[in-house]
């Protein structure tokens, strides 16, 4: 939150997530390394270069397609929330062996030659018209660059500097760095030799990556609730049903318009507080999150805002927009206007609900 | 999305909850198995790029007369049926060795270097002045005046000879394309390899009418299925295709399907050794 910067607040998970990370990194190399030159051995031997470029390459493609699988897996299942926590790392190391893949062919391709590595490497092919000879280290060029923008660009710093919106749509290129990749690989690898690996595991990459943020968006979009902003905005709320729905400390999401979700949130047993559902952070679904510590807390990565006004604790200055919630019997009507940011209002309580402060003061 | 309130939640600064951590404990065993899967099936899946050889543990000296056209090369004398084998020359990395072969023209020379070799191909890597020795004795060689076989149209894809002959394996297609063109631009000699219907390869040294070298005007056409028409000739051991800047046709789309991926592929078994090699044209 808003501390000072390093830059990486460690912590062990935190090294404990690299050193997994990069235990499979190097694993794959060394395996691929390893098992093709006991394969092609002698005279049949391939070259060692060539063998790391492939390495490298396929490697960083799984790492990428592991990006872009893990936003859907958290949203589907609250047990993969860690490996989002730490996602900025995930996306970083996968630049860095994209990088080291660049290097290599850059090297070994395009150096020891009569002109400059860097026009060999983009001046040899020249034909955009046609797929079989476009010249895709152009696409793997571009795919790198969005790579480095967002490696350089991941830091809260970043985040912080350019607004939260920003940075998210400056990181959602990562599709486009995707897209590029699959490219790069088709009009590449797949040109001369469309066997093997490469284009199963392109195939089931896609497949993968695509049904996840399927699953994800139905999810979504089914547990949320629709409502008619105009109508509720016309008689001053709009009713979003019983408080029973919403389990203790956490929260229900309550889409009032295309671009707002509010969340609804119970606590300590009887009281009720909705606040927007977007985290000042990194946007993150706020509705998904608990109340830890009497504080609703982000599942993305803990950031935190009390309930009674939408501010984050002391030292941290975070504030979001509130809302009124009202009850008419067991019904919550939600009135859809929003406060501004940080607004104090006063919390629902539940009538009648002793037994269940009861129950949450003993859990 | 709902969960229970007793659903394990992760907040960063807080931990791994307990409930979390026997998920983990079988789910990084498993991306990690998976990674090494993906590694083995990977490396078990990838092609042979032939029998091509290029020796840096041991530098070999040969003695031969040395020549300049089309391209470097240093003629030895051989019991072969062509009483002599040619050597082809070239530079570190991607670079040229015309300027000595020009400065030594017709000496016999001893030349030592690193050894390349793939079928009937010989390549020395010539790695400095000091690999040049003067011979007291000049060598004589067989006649090498110049036969005309055949004009003949032939489908094929341009490699750069030091890199398809063994320094780079694979060092065709299209992933190596790059390369291909700087070596040709580097005076590497291009070969044209053509492949028959039995998958058999045979490749051609290409050089202008003229018989000076072709690499320039092979640049554009490096690396892709296409077809040449041009005149097989035969000078010492060598079969050398000649071509002009006209000689280069592209491929239509029947003609592409039936050369197969532009990965002129090449079937290598331990006892073939690799079956790159000159197969006979018929005049
Ligand atoms: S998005 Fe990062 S804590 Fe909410």
């Amino acid at each position: 939150m808003s501390q000072g910067y390093v830059p990486v607040q460690w912590n062990s998970d935190k090294k404990k997530y690299d050193l997994y990370l990069w235990l499979g990194v190097i694993l794959y190399i060394v395996v691929f390394m390893g098992v093709s030159s006991a394969v092609f051995k002698g005279v049949a031997a391939l070259s060692p270069a060539i063998l790391l470029i492939r390495a490298f390459g396929s490697c960083a493609f799984l790492l990428l397609t592991m990006v872009l699988c893990i936003g859907p897996l958290a949203r589907l299942d609250k047990r993969f929330l860690p490996i989002l926590y730490n996602r900025r790392h995930l996306g970083v190391s996968t630049f860095l062996v994209t990088l080291i893949h660049g290097i290599i062919v850059t090297v070994w391709y395009n150096g020891f030659g009569v002109i400059n590595p860097f026009k060999s490497l983009v001046s040899a092919h020249h034909d955009y018209g046609s797929l079989a000879q476009f010249p895709f280290e152009i696409l793997g060029i571009a795919a790198l660059f969005i790579l480095l923008i967002m490696a350089a660009t991941s830091h809260d710093y970043w985040n912080k500097n350019l607004g939260p919106s920003v940075w998210k749509s400056l990181h959602m290129f990562v599709y486009i760095a995707y897209g590029l990749t699959i490219a790069h690989i088709a009009l590449g690898a797949l040109q001369t030799d469309f066997t093997g690996f490469l284009p199963i595991m392109g195939f089931l990459s896609v497949l993968i990556v695509g049904a996840l943020h399927l699953a994800a968006a139905f999810r979504e979009n089914r547990n949320d609730l629709y409502l008619d902003r105009d109508e509720g905005v016309n008689i001053g709320h709009v009713n979003i049903g019983p408080w029973q729905t919403i389990e203790n400390n956490q929260a229900i999401t309550v889409a009032i318009d295309k671009n707002e979700k509010v969340a609804v949130y119970r606590y300590d047993g009887n009281k009720l507080a909705a606040i927007s559902n977007v985290c000042k952070h990194q946007l993150g679904p706020l509705g998904e999150g608990k109340v830890i510590d009497g504080c609703i807390t982000c599942p993305w990565h803990g950031y935190q805002y009390r309930p009674d006004d939408g501010q984050s604790p002391p030292p941290y200055t975070e504030k979001i927009s509130t809302y009124h919630v009202s009850l008419d019997g067991d019904d919550m009507l939600l009135d859809p206007n929003p406060l501004p940011e940080g607004t104090a209002r006063p919390v629902t309580l539940i009538p009648n609900t002793d037994k269940l402060t009861a129950e949450a003061n003993a859990s | 999305m709902k969960n229970s309130d007793k659903s394990p939640f992760y907040v960063g600064y807080l931990g791994l909850p307990k409930e979390l951590s026997a998920f983990y404990k079988l789910l990084i065993p498993f991306i990690l198995l998976m990674f090494l899967l993906f590694s083995l099936w990977h490396s078990i899946s990838q092609k042979s790029a032939g029998a091509g050889v290029w020796d840096l543990t041991t530098p070999v000296t040969l003695s031969g007369v040395m020549d300049t056209e089309p391209y470097p090369v240093l003629r030895i004398p051989s019991d072969n049926q062509f009483g002599m084998r040619s050597v082809l020359l070239v530079g570190l990395g991607k670079q040229p060795v015309n300027d000595v072969a020009i400065k030594f023209k017709g000496k016999s020379l001893a030349l030592t270097g690193n050894y390349i070799s793939r079928g009937g191909y010989e390549m020395l890597e010539i790695v400095g002045a000091e690999a040049i020795e003067l011979l007291p004795v000049a060598i004589t060689l067989p006649d090498v005046s110049i036969r005309t076989i055949a004009k003949t149209t032939l489908v094929g894809e341009i490699v750069d000879s030091k890199c398809f002959l063994g320094v780079m394996k694979p060092g065709e297609g299209k992933t190596h394309k790059t390369c291909a063109a700087l070596c040709l631009m580097g005076e590497m000699p291009p070969i044209f390899v053509v492949k028959n219907a039995k998958g058999e390869r045979a490749g051609y040294l290409m050089a202008n009418t003229d018989h000076k070298s072709a690499a320039e005007i092979s640049v554009p056409h490096v690396a892709k299925p296409i077809n040449i028409t041009g005149q097989i000739i035969r000078r010492g051991d060598q079969l050398i295709l000649h071509i002009d800047k006209d000689a280069f046709g592209d491929l239509n789309q029947a003609e592409r399907l039936a050369y197969g991926p532009s990965f002129a592929e090449e079937i290598y078994t331990a006892n073939s050794q690799g079956n790159f090699c000159n197969i006979p044209v018929k005049a």
